[in-house]
């Protein structure tokens, strides 16, 4: 290093020597150098952005996942598509290699302190993930981003993007009704089902007020269309079950926002919350054509009455448990009619369930699956007079305990990994039975998960 | 990580899956299955 520092600093001197012959011999002057200004006021890692009084801290995290047996990246297990059948297609291992990048800004300013939070995942998959099917792999789907992961290839993902200014939170961040842990009480899967996660961010606008004590509430309004819907099903379309009970989509546009809030009381102890979330189900039209689209039939047809769904949740988070230095409890449970993607939740989408395996009574094979919907509704004489909302809770349960020194943990956040054998989550009842035929029934499902 | 698929359907139904699985009778049962993900990070 000193070596080529030294060949640079030469050869600037040549070229200052000759343009400075040029210039009729005038001594060169030297710039001043600026050093970085360090920024003590938000911790650890912000400096000045030179000439203004604005404070940054670049950060993130490199990470090389490789999943098992599994639907998809991150732990997804195998729960449907052709890793759930168990066929030739499903891969049996996934993996990702994934350069996350934060920036963090803080400005000083008359009214308090303005934040702006950002995350960049620069990340390559398996391609297809769990799968190699060519109806997976299909080029005429154009918004297929599983084709990104080619040679040379790869895709950005877009997690956190928010402003906090005031108490108020504009942007995409985690939902007013989450958790602090989302759907990682303690573990690194992606899937840990039963309970909210919008640990990737969803578009919302909060408020939060601060009460003293460490108690604050919290009311926000979050967009739907893409986290908080799950499906509506219209029951009256022709052959609109499949065979493992999903149907295609008939949810209308988005006419409001979800209505969400906590209130939150965070102590050395630890932490309690309680939350709510108000969730609009609107059907789009009562005759549709197979795979829910309008028809010319569709608009004289008329609608279900859209209705309102939602979920409440308690959480709570004991630190300091005797068991060692840095362990702590997790436990949320929810309940939610026609706001499913607050109980049946990954990272990413709501999934729905069709898993096979053997029989033992000498069918071909034996099967399991549920459905995930918001609400089902039917028209005509045997019809569901109007939207039925799906009920769905779970109670969950996490003991995390860093099997590594604490002195180790900071430099190798490998702790989750060794945290999540020791995590528990208990039980679920979703899905309400929607009709009487086994074949046409929207199924009951239940996905505890334990590891 | 175990996660056990618990279904309230009983008995058998012919049933016609995605392909490749055929038309065939399938029997109601609750289902399981088990992943495991394995990680190296490093956090700046």
């Amino acid at each position: 290093m000193k070596m080529v520092r030294s060949l640079i600093l030469g050869s600037t001197a040549a070229f200052a020597a000759m343009s400075g012959a040029q210039a009729a011999d005038l001594p060169v002057k030297a710039k001043a150098v600026e050093y970085v200004r360090v920024c003590s006021l938000y911790g650890a890692g912000f400096f000045y952005i030179p000439g203004t009084d604005t404070c940054i801290k670049l950060g993130g995290y490199l990470r090389i996942d490789t999943s098992f047996n599994g639907t998809g990246t991150q732990d997804a297990p195998a729960w449907n598509s052709d890793a759930g059948q168990g066929n030739r297609y499903r891969n049996y291992f996934v993996t990702r290699s994934r350069m996350a990048l934060t920036v963090d800004t803080r400005t000083a300013t008359e009214y308090g302190v303005v934040r702006t939070f950002a995350q960049g995942d620069f990340q390559f998959d398996t391609l297809g993930n769990g799968t190699e099917n060519p109806n997976s792999l299909s080029t005429t789907l154009g918004n297929n981003t599983n084709l990104l992961n080619t040679p040379g290839g790869g895709y950005v993902a877009v997690e956190y993007v928010f402003i906090q200014f005031a108490g108020f939170t504009f942007g995409k961040s985690s939902s007013a009704f989450a958790t602090p842990w989302n759907g990682y009480p303690g573990n690194n899967s992606s899937s840990l089902i039963g309970g909210h996660d919008t640990v990737t961010g969803v578009n919302n606008i909060q408020y939060t007020a601060q009460f003293g004590n460490g108690v604050s509430g919290t009311i926000g309004l979050d967009d739907p269309t893409v986290f908080n819907r799950t499906s509506i099903y219209n029951l009256s379309i022709p052959t609109a079950l499949s065979a493992t009970g999903t149907s295609a989509n008939a949810y209308a546009g988005t006419h409001s926002p979800d209505i969400v809030g906590n209130i939150r009381i965070d102590r050395a102890w630890g932490l309690f919350q309680l939350s709510a979330a108000a969730h609009e189900v609107d059907a789009s039209y009562n005759t549709l054509g197979a795979g829910a689209v309008p028809t010319a039939l569709s608009e004289i047809s008329g609608h279900p009455e859209t209705k309102w769904g939602g979920a409440v949740s308690a959480a709570l988070n004991i630190k300091n448990i005797p068991t060692g230095a840095g362990d702590d409890i997790k436990v949320d449970a929810t309940y939610a009619k026609g706001d499913t993607k607050q109980v049946i939740s990954t990272s990413g989408a709501s999934p729905s369930f069709a898993m096979f395996g053997s029989s033992g009574i000498g069918a071909y094979q034996s099967v399991g699956f549920g459905a995930t919907t918001d609400g089902v509704y039917s028209t005509g004489a045997a019809g569901t007079g109007g939207i039925k909302g799906i009920r769905t809770g779970h109670r969950a349960c996490s003991a995390a305990t860093p099997l590594f020194g604490t002195t180790v943990r900071p430099r190798l956040p490998i702790v989750p990994l060794t945290e999540r054998l020791l995590q528990v989550r208990v039980s679920a009842t979703p899905v309400t039975p929607t009709s009487t035929s086994p074949s046409s029934a929207s199924s009951p499902a239940g996905l505890p998960s334990r590891t | 990580m175990w996660s056990h698929l618990d279904q309230k359907f009983a008995g058998t139904a012919t049933l016609t899956p995605t392909a490749p699985k055929p038309t065939a009778v399938y029997e109601f049962k609750d289902q399981d299955t088990v992943s495991f993900n394995v990680r190296a990070q490093r956090n700046f």
